[in-house]
């Protein structure tokens, strides 16, 4: 990558304000806690702030934060605070205002079909670009899509959409 | 749809305003430490500086020479009191007992021994009876200047110890050592020397265990660098109209070799490697050897390998050599512990000084030991003077044994006492440890001189007639450098004068001595105490009102002129703030140095006028100079990282040649940006070989040590390349006449031709 590059400068609270409830629902959407996902938010931001890092844009930035935000959800998962803990389950139900099926049904996915779900149908990336994040190849994205579809077909029957 | 309804339903889910409120904050406050150490160097240096530095942002964000003023207020006016200019008087080994017990109390108050019960007499009275000692030359009226203990000192009477017991102590000098000091015997055995008859040598299966594994390990990291050498032929011949040829006579020579990159013409500087013109002599801090290699036209034979015994080169702070006619001195340091490896027995500096009369079996002559770690040393003429110190007290103080408390040096068995007449007391003695400076006459193997100063020693610079100490003090305010300057005398060690500035230097390229006035830059961290109130949010999620104390941190950069006494005459203060400085050199009337933040001012200060410095120029461009060396009569050398001038961030090395012709107008030449990511150059100017009159720019680079030429207009051109193993960047490069000789790895000298750089000759030993 060449040094003469144009560099996008955005204010740090700038960033934040457009990017902190994109963090914040992957987030809620892979920890399925209130509480876990401010922590998330804080920690995603913090890594932001202190990485320095150049961006190219402002889908770079996204990019590099829904990147960081699984990673943080992931070494989340995998702490000792998280293991020894009995999570409290009704934070899910507190948090939404209108009742929804939709939104439970994707909840209750396994958590790689959830993150899938969350950043096709929310954030409108495409199957290429969800590979990207993920980093993992476009048919496991496809695959993994089909396979959510299926599950949440069974669990919304009755309800009339196209999945 | 269900892709409305996911969507609608994720638009309900946000987090709280007072955790986003709490987020933004922690944000703003963490991206002003960034900002404030754009450089992983400097980040922990203001890890005291916080959020509240908004204020000064604004202020010092405009033209940095045009808030002189506004900075200078800042500047604390209040100096260090202490007894400048004034002949200091030495101090008695009582006096200095009283200090060493009371520094020892303190210092083991809570410290436990290894079975981890409180030291019964550390918990002793800890008060020490007021007006013990007088502090030599303090001025009878010190006034109020906050430092309450030194005042507590300065305005006590003499001493009250009886004279008689001082002397009673100070007439056994000479005592046998007891207990674990006695095994340092086995350590002056003298040396075993192998012959080494042909270039590439097994080593002695006979020798010890420890050798052999380290020959394996030797070999092993030869096979990695083979064919090491890519030699690149001269295209074009440099432009010669204001170049000296690049071909040499094809005659060797033997007056025309490279040395030590020293400072100061005529102060030798010690290193790994050292050349006489006839033989090349490397030192190996890995295996604790010397090596001798006879170097004729490029073709190298190792005449022989020396083990230092009893040196421990790796554990201590490396080595240095020096060579006098055949005469080798090796200055190293060791420490012992105790078998537990808790308890530090001693630590010293040692000397060896070998008799290389006979290249192929060198013989030790003499070993001699003096307290304390080693900090630097130098040669003059003959003369080795060897500056260690010793930073705490290892063992009890016994009124009874000066040994416990007075550093001592060591010849075989026997320690001698510092001299009564040469203990001194500097202004920050409250830091128990000692500077000691011996010094030694190489052709005779003898010791002169042994001094002791009470205080530390961060930065020294030795010119031929005076070494001057910097021991780095801080208070509430701000940060000042103590400085001692000792009279040098063809070995006769003198303390002369004390004195004081405000900041801190950075290396021994920061001080300089000319015309009897010595002038340095200081980088000034001024600590302001900043109360603001703050909202916390506790966990819960309600909102508390709190008042926190920021200390916050402010660099300002500074240059001064003293005299001989050590008293300020001229000054600049106020310079580059928020940066500090990265190299400096001292050029006649003329001083350059850098400073740096997100891009690298160079700054030429006239001192002609040396009570009236003003500021001639100062250059902007991205990146920084780490080492300044002057390249023939009109050029500056300039060696550093290149760094984005957004951000600060480095990118890579940087070479670069500025035009000083005119001191007011200092131009950017050529600059050359290199792959490589750093450097140990970058912090140890022994490893540059620059030499204008052969055109050589070398210095040893990330994986490979690198030869680099230059021309007006062709800028730099690389030459040579000579890869050596990733761990030990410390290269060294000599040349001999028209032949140069890379020792790197320790164990490997790569010899190439000058004038077309092609591989003579390898040895490996």
């Amino acid at each position: 990558m060449g040094e003469d590059q144009k560099y996008i400068t955005l204010g740090d609270e700038e960033v934040f304000d457009k990017f902190a409830d994109t963090v914040y629902r992957l987030a809620f959407s892979r920890v399925k806690s209130k509480h876990d996902a401010d922590d998330i938010l804080g920690e995603v931001f913090l890594r932001y702030v202190k990485a320095e890092h150049k961006f190219l844009s402002e889908d770079h930035i996204k990019f590099w934060l829904i990147r960081t935000t699984i990673n943080c959800s992931k070494s989340f998962f995998t702490s000792s605070w998280f293991k020894k803990i009995v999570p409290l389950d009704d934070t899910l139900y507190t948090s939404l205002k209108e009742h929804s099926s939709v939104y439970y049904a994707v909840m209750e996915l396994p958590i790689k079909y959830r993150t899938a779900i969350h950043l096709y149908y929310y954030e409108e990336y495409s199957v290429k670009e969800i590979a990207d994040i993920l980093e993992i190849s476009q048919s496991a994205v496809k695959s993994r899509l089909a396979r959510a579809r299926e599950q949440l077909k069974t669990k919304l029957e009755g309800v009339t959409f196209d999945v | 749809m269900f892709k409305d309804k996911y969507k609608k339903d994720n638009e309900q889910i946000s987090a709280d305003q007072p955790l986003k409120a709490y987020i933004k904050n922690r944000m703003a406050r963490e991206g002003q430490k960034q900002k404030q150490a754009p450089k992983k160097i400097l980040k922990s240096a203001v890890a005291l500086a916080l959020c509240a530095c908004i204020c000064f942002g604004a202020v010092f964000a405009h033209n940095k020479l045009a808030d002189l003023g506004l900075i200078n207020s800042l500047i604390p006016t209040a100096q260090v009191e202490i007894p400048s200019g004034k002949a200091v008087e030495p101090i008695s080994y009582g006096e200095v007992f009283l200090l060493a017990n009371k520094q020892y109390k303190n210092d083991n108050r809570f410290f436990t021994n290894t079975n981890g019960i409180v030291l019964e007499d550390a918990v002793e009275d800890m008060e020490m009876p007021e007006g013990d000692i007088a502090v030599p030359g303090a001025p009878a009226d010190t006034g109020t200047t906050g430092r309450d203990d030194y005042n507590e000192y300065a305005n006590g009477t003499t001493s009250s110890l009886s004279k008689p017991q001082a002397e009673s102590v100070s007439s056994e000098k000479h005592f046998d050592l007891g207990g674990s000091h006695g095994n340092t015997s086995s350590k002056n055995n003298g040396t075993t020397a192998t012959s080494r008859p042909s270039a590439v040598v097994e080593r002695d299966p006979s020798s010890d265990v420890q050798s052999t594994e380290q020959s394996g390990e030797v070999s092993s990291s030869n096979s990695q660098t083979e064919e090491p050498v890519t030699s690149t032929p001269v295209t074009s011949a440099p432009n010669t109209s204001s170049k000296p040829e690049t071909s040499v006579p094809e005659k060797e020579d033997e007056n025309d070799y490279s040395g030590t990159n020293n400072q100061v013409a005529g102060v030798d500087e010690g290193d790994i490697i050292k050349t006489d013109g006839k033989y090349i002599y490397t030192l190996s801090l890995k295996n604790c050897t010397f090596s001798i290699i006879k170097a004729s036209k490029g073709k190298m034979d190792v005449l022989s390998t020396t083990t230092v015994k009893g040196a421990d080169f790796y554990s201590g702070d490396g080595a240095e050599m020096y060579i006098l006619g055949d005469k080798v001195a090796i200055v190293s340091s060791f420490y012992k512990k105790d078998e537990n490896g808790l308890k530090l027995h001693y630590e010293r500096s040692r000397v060896d000084i070998f008799d290389c009369t006979d290249k192929e079996n060198p013989v030790s002559t003499k070993t001699f030991e003096q307290d304390g770690m080693i900090h630097s040393s130098r040669l003059i003429d003959n003369k080795l003077y060897v500056i260690s110190r010793c930073d705490r007290l290892y063992t009890k103080p016994d009124e009874d044994k000066p040994q416990t408390y007075i550093p001592c040096t060591y010849e075989g068995d026997t320690a001698d006492l510092v001299e009564e007449d040469n203990l001194y007391l500097s202004a920050d003695y409250k830091s128990y440890g000692f500077v000691v400076i011996s010094s030694y006459d190489l052709s005779e193997a003898s010791i002169l001189d042994t001094l002791a100063v009470m205080g530390s020693c961060q930065n020294m610079y030795m010119s031929t007639s005076s070494l001057y100490i910097c021991a780095v003090k801080s208070d509430e305010t701000s940060n000042y450098t103590l400085l001692s300057r000792f009279g040098i005398d063809d070995g006769k060690v003198e303390l002369k004068s004390l004195g004081s500035v405000l900041g801190a230097t950075l290396n021994q390229f920061s001080l300089d001595e000319y015309s009897g006035n010595l002038r340095l830059v200081t980088t000034i961290n001024i600590h302001n105490q900043i109360k603001k109130e703050v909202e916390r949010y506790t966990a819960s999620g309600s909102v508390v009102k709190d008042t926190v104390t920021y200390y916050e941190s402010k660099t300002v950069n500074a240059l001064y002129v003293l005299n001989s006494d050590l008293e300020t005459i001229g000054k600049l203060e106020g310079i580059a703030p928020d940066e500090r400085i990265y190299s400096a050199r001292f050029m006649g009337n003329t001083a350059y140095f850098v400073t740096f933040r997100e891009t690298d001012p160079l700054f030429s200060v006239d001192l002609s006028d040396p009570e009236n410095p003003r500021i001639l120029g100062e250059l902007k461009i991205p990146g920084f100079s780490e080492y300044l060396h002057p390249f023939g009569s009109n050029l500056l050398f300039g060696f550093g990282q290149d760094a984005d001038e957004n951000t600060g961030r480095t990118l890579g090395l940087k070479l670069s040649m500025f035009n000083i012709s005119d001191p007011a107008n200092v131009t950017e030449q050529t600059t050359l940006k290199l792959q490589d990511k750093y450097s140990v150059a970058e912090h140890n100017h022994k490893a540059f070989l620059i030499s204008y009159d052969k055109n050589l720019i070398a210095f040893p680079g990330q994986n490979s040590f690198l030869v680099y030429s230059y021309s007006a207009r062709d800028g730099f051109t690389k030459k040579a390349e000579v890869a050596f193993s990733n761990w030990d960047q410390n290269s060294r490069m000599v040349y001999i006449g028209n032949y140069l000789y890379i020792f790197t790895d320790f164990s490997t000298i790569t010899s190439l031709n000058l004038s077309d750089f092609t591989q003579i000759d390898k040895v490996t030993f």
